[in-house]
């Protein structure tokens, strides 16, 4: 009854109707529940955390199914596929940089066993992995609060939602090299089967969900969608595959299909209803102790933190240069793309769940602070650059007319001035 | 799902083909990962009941067979005891999800009783329910008496003992299944005096039912008990369980009126609240869950205007539960438990059937009811289910000496009637023609809303309503 109480006001709680109210991050979900969890006030305990785990799990794939649903596309068009390339390929350089950047230290944090590399491997995919994206909903933050709107707008947009598969297909990866956690599996199969696997399973359930869409209404495309995503879930599970990736797969089969528009309808709604929960939870297993204890992944966080930054600074600067209506957006472009959040936190939730102690907080951890210095740094610069490039009109303030004169009949309209 | 309905034929094909993908697929996570046993096992045997019980439904319907049918038909070959595809546990697991079905059906049940209708037809209830109580009672009885010598359990049974065997049989027989009713009657649409008698006499008879099993338990104590007397202690807690039911059902069917009016928003989650928590509390505390929510259900349809809003976001949420819950249903059977009890199974199910036919004809003539009542009267009170499982078990408890062989002769008939009885329901309703078309389905190529890009984190997206269900039928109406 505890559980559900909370979900309840954790319904009411996203059913506001700020538009533009909060961060783009949602980091304060985060916050909040960290807040009440055992790290903090210990107002939710680690069992009671545990029980939400199956439905964390159900979510986790829900927002990565809405992800690969409208993976390249700006609402309802498809990004221009220059857009696309270049989201992607930022996604993956900039996931590279994290790795290369954080793999050496991990070897220094004594996290694996002698003669084994497999941890240090793992925890520096994890977080390359968290780390690599910029969050699609930065954008729409701006739209919304500041009604953002124009070229690089769009761009960034496209950008934001074209690089998701990187987080989402490194995690498989990785995922795949410790296949055996958790799963009942024990037979040799190679990494790249297991992404096969992933892809076919993802495919297939996606194949079936167009099928049955096709002749239905009402809550049957409820069925049809949330049964695929659960049986595809659940079989991922069983395989040792990532749930997360088969049912992204999922969504970008129907993102194909001609009722790709009706879905997303159905479902966007959902879509807050789900991460900010999701996000209150993830607070909740945040764990800082391991981190604590050995210092040195600290550092390695810090180093992930600072490469996201190289990484996306070089972005930036290849879309100015890839780009005409970004180039007056100047250098903070890079800072810009610097934002993380949902899809984030959610990758480093995925290894927490699926590898709880050291690895899996770790990776949660550099997950969140990724997204909070993303989030004192990214929406303010892509406001800035927004400015620059005239998609955010720049505020106007009333300045009160001088008094008139006894001879001077009132001006007809109130002098402007313009605040850059 | 209707394909057939569209009249577009590769929907039955495509429905076959996704079939199988969805039984091959499970089938081979549960041969090469057999001895997973981890939450997600779980959420992946939900996902496949809902498809695998949906898209057996769909391939069924050309038969005319009932959704319901092909819900219960995908958890029997799927479950433990032909296939096992889903595991025990996982079955177990799955059963929680029975009390918030059964509280979204009793909330339905209550709120598409209309107290108009209900004057309609008095006449009709007042008759079918009592002849079927005290007729069905007495010749079901009858007939189990006289089966004394196929009964293991009965052959050292004296008259005495054996009376009392009977009675409470009979009055098994005398429980329906409102969630079948419900179920048929939400895939058909159906509108019509047949449907009005079943969905009105389905719901009552519960409530009869409950009182009747007090009182037999009561005649029945005595007799199968050395040394127990007569006593009407047990009409004295069920005054206080029905009283209070409905006392509190009043009072949560005025609050939940009040909710939709006030607040409306987030309405599924007071559902899932109230069918898995509150349904647990009014157990515990020797409430009828059942009549509670009926009671709930009919007040809000009855003293408030918010019946037809309450009643399409039950039917959306229903919708979903009610796949898991027959499929889940199906999973439970015991076939190995039917095939042994078989020959007398059918024998009382066959007895059963045509002594609840005779009843209703003889009612309806009583009450000069319409033609379709009159000929097809009968069809809704073939199927059991919860109910009668229910009160096989507190047989079980009560009588432990008989009870579990009892229960399992009960187990074994609801099985045969929850497989024929929708079938036949199903048939009488279409033969009536009383069924409803489908309503149309998703579009193919939507306008994009204006407003391009979907909302931000924190935004409410543009011309988005209170939830899904209003959000599918927006999809569905453009």
């Amino acid at each position: 009854m505890v559980l559900l109480a909370l979900s309840a006001v954790g319904s009411f709680l996203v059913s506001g109707r700020g538009r533009g109210v909060g961060l783009a991050s949602g980091l304060e979900f985060v916050a909040l529940g960290f807040a009440v969890g055992p790290s903090a006030l210990g107002m939710v305990d680690r069992p009671m955390i545990d029980q939400f785990e199956p439905i964390l799990q159900v979510a986790l794939a829900w927002f990565t199914f809405n992800i690969g649903l409208d993976i390249g596309f700006i609402g309802e068009r498809r990004a221009p596929f220059r857009v696309m390339l270049l989201g992607a390929f930022s996604a993956l350089f900039t996931g590279a940089l994290v790795f290369a950047a954080v793999f050496p230290l991990a070897l220094l944090c004594r996290i694996d066993e002698p003669g084994n590399h497999h941890n240090s491997v793992i925890i520096a995919g994890g977080i390359s992995a968290a780390c690599a994206e910029t969050t699609r909903h930065v954008v729409r933050w701006a739209e919304a609060r500041h009604g953002a709107k124009g070229k690089l707008t769009e761009i960034i947009s496209g950008f934001g939602s074209s690089d998701d598969f990187a987080p989402i297909l490194a995690s498989a990866v990785f995922f795949a090299m410790s296949a055996s956690v958790g799963s009942s599996v024990h037979v040799a199969i190679p990494i790249w089967a297991f992404i096969a696997a992933t892809a076919v399973l993802g495919l297939l359930l996606g194949g079936v969900a167009i099928l049955l869409v096709r002749n239905t209404d009402g809550h049957e495309v409820w069925a049809a969608l949330i049964g695929t995503l659960l049986l595809g879930s659940g079989i991922a599970a069983r395989f040792g595959l990532l749930p997360t990736g088969v049912t992204f797969v999922m969504g970008i089969t129907l993102g194909f299909s001609k009722h790709r528009g009706a879905l997303r309808n159905l479902v966007r709604p959902t879509e807050r209803a789900v991460i900010l929960p999701t996000l209150l939870l993830a607070g909740t297993r945040l764990d800082f102790r391991g981190v604590l204890e050995n210092r040195f992944l600290m550092v390695l966080i810090a180093a992930a933190i600072g490469a996201r930054f190289v990484g996306k600074l070089a972005s930036g600067g290849m879309v100015r240069t890839l780009s005409e209506p970004a180039r007056k957006a100047g250098k903070t472009l890079g800072l810009a793309l610097v934002s993380s959040g949902a899809l984030s936190i959610a990758v480093g939730l995925s290894f927490a769940l699926r590898m709880p102690g050291v690895i899996g907080d770790t990776v949660l951890v550099a997950a969140v602070a990724c997204a909070l210095v993303g989030e004192i740094i990214g929406p303010r610069s892509l406001r800035v650059a927004l400015l620059r490039t005239g998609d955010i009109e720049p505020p106007v303030v009333f300045t009160p007319p001088p008094p008139p004169s006894s001879e001077e009949s009132l001006p007809s309209e109130p002098p402007e001035e313009i605040v850059p | 799902m209707s394909a057939a309905a569209h009249g577009k034929k590769p929907g039955l094909l495509s429905s076959a083909l996704s079939l199988v993908i969805v039984f091959s697929l499970l089938f081979v996570a549960s041969r090469v990962a057999p001895e997973y046993r981890g939450d997600l096992g779980t959420i992946a045997a939900v996902g496949f009941l809902l498809l695998g019980g949906a898209l057996l439904a769909e391939v069924l319907e050309p038969l005319r067979m009932p959704h319901l049918t092909g819900y219960l038909v995908c958890g029997i070959l799927a479950g433990p005891h032909i296939l096992h595809l889903i595991d025990h546990e996982s079955v177990q697991t799955l059963s929680k999800v029975n009390s918030l079905a059964l509280a979204l059906i009793a909330l339905a049940g209550g709120a598409e009783l209309r107290i108009s209708v209900l004057r309609e037809s008095l006449r009709t209830l007042s008759w079918a329910t009592l002849i079927q109580t005290v007729v069905g009672i007495v010749l079901v009885g009858g007939l189990f008496f006289c089966l004394k010598p196929f009964l293991p359990f009965a052959k050292d049974f004296g008259i005495g003992a054996m009376l009392g065997v009977s009675l409470l049989w009979g009055v098994l027989a005398t429980t329906r299944s409102p969630s079948a009713t419900l179920g048929i009657l939400s895939q058909t649409r159906a509108q019509g005096p047949l449907a009005r008698y079943a969905l009105s006499f389905v719901m009552s008879s519960d409530i009869v039912v409950v009182v009747t099993l007090a009182a037999a338990f009561t005649i029945a104590k005595p007799l199968l008990i050395p040394g127990a007397h007569f006593s009407f202690a047990a009409f004295k807690e069920l005054g206080h369980e029905l009283l209070g039911s409905i006392s509190i059902g009043t009072t949560l069917g005025l609050l939940l009126a009040a909710y939709v009016k006030l607040v409306e928003k987030q309405l599924v989650v007071v559902l899932l609240a109230l069918g898995f928590g509150a349904w647990e509390v009014l157990g515990y505390l020797n409430f009828d869950p059942l009549l509670t929510f009926m009671v709930a259900g009919f007040v809000v349809q009855n003293l408030s205007k918010q019946g037809d809003k309450f009643l399409h976001q039950i039917e959306w949420t229903g919708g979903l539960v009610y796949v898991v819950f027959f499929a889940t249903a199906g999973a439970h059977l015991d076939v190995p438990l039917l095939r042994k009890l078989w020959p007398v199974t059918l024998i009382l199910c066959g007895a059963r059937a045509l002594i609840s036919y005779g009843c209703a004809r003889l009612a309806s003539r009583l009450a000069n009811d319409p033609p379709s009542v009159r000929k097809w009267g009968f069809a809704p009170l073939i199927s059991q289910a919860g109910l009668a499982l229910g009160m096989a078990a507190l047989v079980e408890k009560q009588f432990p000496g008989f009870g579990t062989d009892f229960k399992a002769l009960g187990i074994a008939a609801v099985a045969v009637n929850e497989m024929v009885g929708p079938v036949l329901f199903k048939l009488a309703i279409d033969s009536a023609g009383e069924s409803r078309p489908p309503s149309s389905s998703l579009p193919d190529n939507p306008e994009p809303p204006s407003g391009g890009a979907p909302p931000a984190l924190h935004e409410e997206p543009p011309g988005s309503s209170s939830g899904p269900a209003s959000e599918g039928a927006t999809a569905a109406s453009s």
